[in-house]
């Protein structure tokens, strides 16, 4: 298509070159193009890999995941992933994280706890105190803490409240031969305060505390 | 109360930070759409400038409304069309170590339509359903697009109120700079930050670990900080992983959980003060800050209170200790009850959707709060369009409000014309009916199905549903619960994406159309006789504005769902 | 448009007769209102008709809808149908009203000018009597002393004394004279003296009270651009809440736990649409050109009234409108050695026989500084006129004393210098913003008459309260400098332009119209023609020209041209009235809801969800009553803000901010409590109502003699 012709335009304001629509179509087509191209190479590309790169120089290790390992350079798992720790035959003599409702899969993803007004609710906690009397050898007057009891929002939450820890003190000592005193004196020392008073809450990293258990009593 | 007072002040240093930070903030990102000089500029604008020649555009050509949409539209659709693709192909390309499949056909266009939209409402499993590539490549590139587009349309409108030639900027120029001078830096800054509170960012897609009890455990890692700064900072939301903020590994720490909230609250606290100096009258930000802070700060306030309270219907369970801190179903150990809470009604008031607990399992009425916060999506709503939204209320409350002072009404000395007054009449029909009529059908078409059977809708379904769809009408990705109902179904994938697209694209042509009509009028001087928006008085006006017109559009369903589930509550 | 009411030709009209509103015209007016071309216009008020004549359809064959059958309540669906149609009604009484008061005027107005018969001079000179109808523009007519004009048109040939009262209410006839700019007279207005030729000016049907007459009978009132705003708003708003009521309904009935009703959800949608506004939008309209009328103002549209309340400038002339039009002695000062007796006298001399304002003002001053009377013997002086050559006046006595008075420079030009000390006395006076003219006998100067133009009275508040409302002042005037600072000090004016010429005026508006500003002037002369179309409101004055008045859009019959403030005002009620009452109506809603939405559940099966018994806050227990009292109260409010919307929203002169605050209160708040306290008074008069046996039997009796079918 030629670009229109006629005579010069008067003397004026300034008027809009007479562009044809699918000129100016193409035009931006072209741009967008362009511009989407420069962009992926920005985000996908240059934006992570110089984070890596930098963190890497500044905050060298931590962003790797937090994996824990045993002393044998077996991964034992993530710090900040719960794992199914009443399972197998370790189970009853180990500190147990929240219950998870993808079983601690983290392929599944996370699954949402029932509503508050769901009927299931209440049948899904009475399970579990059920499981952590039956298994986690409760007194029958002893309260589940309710932090402990429910279903946690990642599905695999890797850390407890203190009371929960608390509660299984008697049978992790049982279980591992230890005192009482020695089992506590453990878990107070894996006891995170916030590093301000209400900066957060204070709780205990399972997973970590049973690895400190464990290489206490010698079977990782 | 469950709940420790004392455990506010980190949240309320926080919010003092963040509106300390954002007069600063703001100031910059108003002299960055104005092309004042700002600092970076030796480096970066000859970067711009480079760019600039190659797209074969300037900032000395600004666009008119309707070119404005056209540079808009083709950005947009070559990422939709680009994501689309990827998703539909991620198995066939590169960085798949994870062996994810394709997605279906109607799964990657809700997906694509999802992440340019801004909105990151996902119905998939990430950890097995989604690619290295997908997530790095393809959901990143939405990311930032998506946020510098929001950013863009924002500042083309509110050019309108200072310019007279009826044009609105340059997109390419407006889109380029918000990258480069505002999204890259500050996710820069923020990944990093969270690198160094433990979050993940590495190649390595996953670990096999092997668990102290047996079996295995995939441990997946991957980009995740630089994923999850972007995603907060441009208000997308999207998750790393499936559990979102929640995720251990995205969120270990008190620390990390209060940055995630900074970086969300940044970007839309700071634009009605680089709104006051691009209209160069920065008394003008106050009112919108305040309407703001109010409806933040009592939605936090009531969320707290109910989710503090305890939930009666589980008086009656033998062995159920009480709780501390809060109602601990869907919610994570390692924060206070203020801090997670804070983090989610500013995640949904934010239009970010990012989630810090399983809200399908809160409190109805704090779902209500939450959902509220999806029906205005305005205060302040997601980066750029959620102020942009602000503006469109605005120009409705001042249309009603400078009606009762006498004069027909002006803001920022521009007559609000029957032009005006239609468009964003348009954009106050399409939310609803966006949310309704999709719901609607859904529920009496029997597109609702839970566990493969289409089954009567209990509250707590509807409730879910209604959710839906409010999210992905208001581009929020908020999800009120995955199992109430199944929503991976072709319907939902297909008309959940038109509703984003819709609820995306169509109020942006409002915005920029109004700010075109803005754009073409003269600016009249003020005077005694002209009502002075940047007052208290306006400020509350605003508020209550905002708030009734939304109760009147959307309190008859409200009583359907969330409403009626405190049934059972109390 | 109605048959003008025929009048029996000659019947004198009474001046300005207010025929009473016709209770029974109204009446029927408000049921002719439902015919559909009508309704059409009225596309909210037209939807609950829609709505009406569905539920009486229902009614009617309830079996024909087996859907509703269930819920089907027979004394229910008539009590809804009632209402509905009440509320349409309601509408169309308002409209009705508005346009009675207008007709009122109208035919006042009309009958003033029926049945003249004129006599036209034919192009050979001469005189045939016609009626007035078949004269046309450029047509010649001659009046003489007792007839009345029978069209709009200008004096060619002539002087006339005219009675304007039946048409300006000004009892003091007024002189038209061809030439100048007094030539212009309206038809129906009546000759006292003199006899004059007249050429018509405007067709029939194309004269001011023409324009008058449609305007405020509301016929050729087309929307202004703010009102189609706002219908377009609550259009909006209207399609929204359809959406969210017809989901509601969908999603309750589907939900299975309650089971809305048609008529329930019918009310809930005639609730919650703004009928409040709807409703009364033309009437609002309509009573603001009505009272512009009122106040004897011609409005050609009502998109000018609108204007006037949008006003950002003013340009207002000095003379007449800021000063009362003459400058008035203030002050005598002696030449240096002149006794004041001899400059009292002299000044007397010269002024006795001059009946200018200002040369009565002199003797006035004079006498009171009890100057020597001296009587003048007829034949013992001779008068010197002032001429523009000379610019002085005075007289020489027979002893052939001359006594002059005049501008200082005529005076000196005339050959009577000025004593230094008299100098300077009238450059202060001068920079004072005073005209010193000077006095001289026999060629000497005895002294000053110091000359002030007086600001009228109360001028001052009315600027202010201008300035109140954001409105800049700026007065235009051709005097110097000094005197224009001095009266824009004294006015308080907050703007002014000395030494005006002709097309001062023009450039003034186009300066501040391309600043974006909305101007507003007031005009009389054919010079003011041009800046008066120029202007977004001209406001001509009825004594003006033809060219003058064809130029602006509104024509005041009094000659005041304060009355531009009163306009103002008028305007802004008119956009006070709309945005208060839009916002009543948004707040109304709240009420309703709360009222409706419990009551939805109550009637759908109390069990299902008690939970909605927190929004019960009225505490109804009844949910059939409940709609009721919502849709009662929603009908009644509009005929209880009728006189409201007929007097507008009272009007203060306040900042923007304080009225907003203050209207919110009233309005948005009022709105609130208002329709809680009358839905809950409303729900408990029907309460009883339906206890009453006597009421119960009656509806009963309708009942079962309508011819209703249902279960």
């Amino acid at each position: 298509m030629s670009a229109p012709r006629g005579p010069p335009a008067p003397l004026g304001p300034p008027t809009e070159p007479a562009v044809p629509t699918e000129h100016r179509l193409r035009t931006h087509a072209r741009a967008a193009g362009i511009f989407l191209v420069l962009a992926l190479l920005l985000s996908g590309v240059v934006y992570p890999l110089a984070v890596s790169a930098v963190a890497e120089l500044l905050v060298p290790g931590s962003a790797g995941g937090s994996l824990l390992r045993c002393p044998n350079g077996t991964v034992v798992g993530s710090v900040d992933i719960a794992q199914n720790l009443s399972a197998g035959t370790l189970g009853p003599s180990l500190f147990w994280a929240r219950p998870s409702l993808t079983d601690y899969n983290t392929t599944l993803g996370a699954a949402v706890p029932p509503g508050p007004s769901d009927p299931a609710l209440g049948r899904l906690l009475n399970e579990t105190i059920d499981y952590m009397r039956l298994y986690g050898n409760l007194s029958v007057n002893a309260t589940v803490p309710f932090w402990y009891a429910a279903p946690s929002a990642s599905s695999v939450d890797p850390d407890l409240v203190p009371e929960a820890v608390l509660v299984q003190v008697p049978r992790v000592a049982q279980e591992n031969n230890l005192s009482v005193a020695e089992v506590l004196a453990l878990v107070n020392a894996h006891i995170s305060s916030p590093p301000l008073p209400y900066l957060g809450e204070s709780f205990v990293n399972v997973l970590e505390l049973d690895m400190a258990l464990l290489s206490l009593v010698g079977k990782c | 109360m469950a709940f420790a007072l004392q455990s506010l002040w980190d949240v309320l240093v926080l919010l003092g930070v963040v509106l300390a930070v954002a007069p600063w903030f703001g100031r910059y990102v108003g002299k960055v759409y104005l092309e004042r000089p700002v600092a970076g500029d030796s480096l970066l604008l000859p970067l711009e400038r480079a760019v600039y020649r190659l797209l074969g555009t300037s900032p000395r050509r600004p666009m008119r409304a309707g070119e404005y949409m056209v540079a808009v539209l083709f950005v947009n659709g070559g990422t939709f069309a680009f994501l689309f693709l990827f998703f539909l192909l991620q198995h066939a390309l590169p960085l798949d170590p994870t062996g994810a499949p394709g997605m279906p056909w109607d799964l990657a266009f809700h997906s694509a339509a999802s992440f340019t939209t801004n909105t990151d409402f996902t119905h998939f499993v990430n950890e097995s359903q989604l690619s290295l590539g997908s997530a790095m490549i393809a959901w990143q590139l939405a990311l930032f697009l998506s946020a510098a587009t929001g950013l863009s349309v924002a500042a083309a409108m509110i050019r309108g109120f200072v310019r007279k030639d009826g044009r609105l900027g340059n997109f390419y120029v407006d889109l380029t700079r918000s990258i480069t001078r505002i999204l890259l830096p500050v996710a820069v800054l923020g990944a990093l930050v969270f690198v160094a509170l433990g979050v993940p960012e590495t190649l390595v897609a996953a670990v096999r670990a092997h668990p102290l009890t047996g079996g295995t455990q995939t441990i997946y890692l991957g980009p995740v900080a630089s994923f999850q700064a972007i995603s907060l900072l441009g208000t997308n939301g999207g998750g790393y992983y499936t559990a979102n903020a929640a995720s251990p590994l995205a969120n270990p720490s008190s620390a990390s959980l209060l940055l995630g909230t900074f970086l969300m609250l940044l970007v839309p606290f700071s634009t009605p003060f680089a709104f006051g100096t691009m209209v160069r009258r920065r008394a003008e930000a106050w009112p919108f800050v305040a309407v703001i802070v109010l409806i933040v700060a009592i939605a936090v306030g009531l969320f707290v209170a109910y989710q503090a309270a305890a939930n009666p219907l589980l008086g009656g369970i033998p062995g159920l200790g009480p709780s501390t801190n809060g109602y601990p179903v869907g919610q994570e150990t390692r924060w206070s009850l203020p801090e997670t809470a804070f983090f989610q009604v500013v995640s949904v008031y934010n239009n970010v959707g990012a989630n810090s607990m399983q809200i399908g399992a809160i409190s109805p009425i704090a779902q209500l709060v939450l959902l509220f916060g999806m029906f205005t999506q305005a205060t302040p709503g997601g980066d750029g369009t959620g102020f942009a939204m602000l503006l469109v209320f605005t120009v409705l409350a001042i249309y009603v409000g400078g009606l009762m002072v006498g004069r027909t009404p002006e803001y920022l000395g521009k007559k609000i014309g029957t032009s005006q007054v239609r468009w964003a009449a348009l954009a106050l029909i399409l939310h609803p009916a966006l949310i309704l009529v999709p719901f609607s059908i859904a529920v009496v078409g029997g597109w609702v199905s839970v566990g493969g059977a289409s089954i009567g809708v209990t509250a707590h379904t509807f409730s879910s549903v209604l959710y839906e769809f409010a999210s992905e009408s208001a581009n929020n990705g908020s999800a009120l619960s995955s199992n109430a109902f199944n929503d991976t179904t072709p319907y939902f994938n297909v008309v959940g994406g038109l509703v984003m697209l819709l609820g995306r694209f169509v109020p942006i042509y409002v915005m920029l159309r109004v700010g075109g009509y803005f754009a073409g009028e003269a600016t009249l001087p003020q005077g005694p006789g002209t009502l002075n928006t940047a007052t208290g008085t306006f400020a509350v006006y605003l508020a209550l504005f905002v708030v009734v017109v939304t109760a009147l559009v959307f309190l008859p369903v409200m009583a359907l769902g969330p409403l009626a589930q405190i049934v059972g509550v109390g | 448009m109605a048959a003008p009411d025929p009048v029996e030709p000659g019947a004198r009209v009474s001046v300005r007769r207010r025929p009473h509103t016709s209770v029974r015209r109204v009446l029927v007016d408000s049921v002719k209102h439902f015919g559909l071309r009508r309704q059409m216009r009225h596309p909210l008020m037209f939807c609950v008709f829609v709505l009406f004549l569905f539920v009486s359809l229902v009614t009617l064959y309830p079996r024909a809808f087996p859907d509703i059958a269930a819920s089907y309540q027979a004394g229910y669906y008539v009590a809804v149908a009632i209402i509905l149609f009440l509320t349409v009604w309601f509408a169309n009484l308002a409209e009705a009203i508005a346009e009675a008061q207008g007709r009122a005027q109208a035919e006042s107005l009309r009958a003033i000018r029926s049945g003249i018969r004129a006599r036209q001079v034919l192009p050979d000179g001469a005189l045939r009597w016609v009626p007035s109808d078949v004269l046309h523009v450029g047509d010649t007519v001659e009046v003489a002393p007792g007839e009345p004009i029978p069209m709009d048109g200008d004096v060619i040939e002539g002087v006339a004394l005219i009675d304007e009262s039946m048409m300006t209410g000004e009892s003091e006839a007024v002189t038209r004279e061809s030439g100048g700019d007094k030539t212009s007279v309206l038809g129906g207005t009546r000759v006292l003296q003199g006899t004059v030729r007249v050429r018509v000016s405007a067709a029939r049907g194309e004269s001011f009270l023409d324009r008058l007459i449609r305007l405020v009978e509301g016929l050729g009132r087309e929307p202004t651009p703010s009102e189609i705003a706002l219908s377009v708003l609550l259009a909006a708003f209207t399609v929204t809440l359809f959406v969210v009521v017809l989901s509601f309904v969908y999603l309750a009935n589907f939900s299975g736990e309650v089971t809305v009703d048609l008529a329930t959800i019918i009310a809930l949608f005639v609730c919650l649409m703004p009928t409040t506004i709807g409703a009364l939008l033309p009437a609002i309209g309509i009573s603001g050109v009505n009272r512009v009328a009122r106040a004897n103002v011609i409005a050609k549209s009502g998109k000018a009234v609108e204007a006037s309340g949008d006003l950002d400038v003013l340009i207002l002339d000095k003379t007449g409108t800021i000063t009362v039009g003459s400058r008035l002695a203030v002050q005598f000062v002696q030449a240096p050695d002149v006794p004041a007796s001899e400059l009292l006298e002299a000044a007397l001399l010269s002024s006795t026989l001059d009946e200018t304002p200002e040369g009565r003002s002199i003797v006035r001053l004079a006498a009171r500084r009890s100057a020597p009377s001296r009587r003048l013997e007829p034949g013992s002086y001779k008068v010197m006129p002032f001429t523009a050559e000379r610019r002085m006046s005075g007289l020489t006595l027979a002893d052939g004393t001359e006594v002059f008075k005049g501008a200082l420079s005529s005076i000196e030009a005339y050959g009577a210098p000025l004593p230094a000390p008299t100098r300077s006395a009238a450059a202060e006076a001068a920079r004072k913003g005073m005209t010193p003219l000077a006095i001289a006998v026999n060629k000497r100067v005895v002294g000053l008459v110091i000359l002030k133009d007086v600001v009228k009275p109360g001028i001052r508040d009315r600027i202010h309260e201008l300035s109140t409302m954001g409105i800049r002042t700026i007065m235009c005037t051709g005097d110097n400098r000094l005197t224009a600072a001095a009266i824009a000090e004294e006015s308080g004016v907050d703007e002014f332009v000395a030494e005006a010429k002709p097309e001062s005026k023009l450039e003034l508006i186009q300066r501040e119209k391309s600043a974006g500003r909305l101007v507003a002037m007031t005009g009389d002369g054919t010079n003011d023609a041009p800046a008066l179309a120029r202007a977004d409101v001209g406001l001509c004055m009825n004594s003006g020209t033809s060219a003058a008045k064809e130029a602006g859009n509104m024509v005041d019959l009094d000659n005041d041209p304060t009355k531009i403030i009163e306009v103002v005002s008028i305007g802004k009620q008119l956009l006070i009235t709309r945005g208060a009452l839009t916002t009543f109506s948004i707040t109304n809603d709240v009420a309703k809801y709360f009222a409706i939405i419990p009551a939805i559940f109550l009637g759908g099966g109390a069990v299902a969800l008690p939970g909605i018994a927190l929004l019960n806050l009225l505490g109804f227990s009844n949910p059939y009553l409940a709609v009721l009292a919502a849709l009662v109260f929603n009908a009644l409010i509009i005929p209880l803000l009728i006189p409201l919307a007929l007097a507008g929203v009272p009007f203060r002169p306040r900042s923007a901010i304080d009225l907003l605050r203050r209207n919110l209160v009233s309005y948005g708040l009022g709105g609130l409590v208002s329709a809680f306290v009358g839905i809950w008074l409303c729900y408990h008069f029907l309460a009883w109502l339906v206890r009453e046996p006597a009421f119960a039997t009656v509806a009963r009796l309708v009942v079962r003699h309508l011819p209703l079918g249902g279960p």
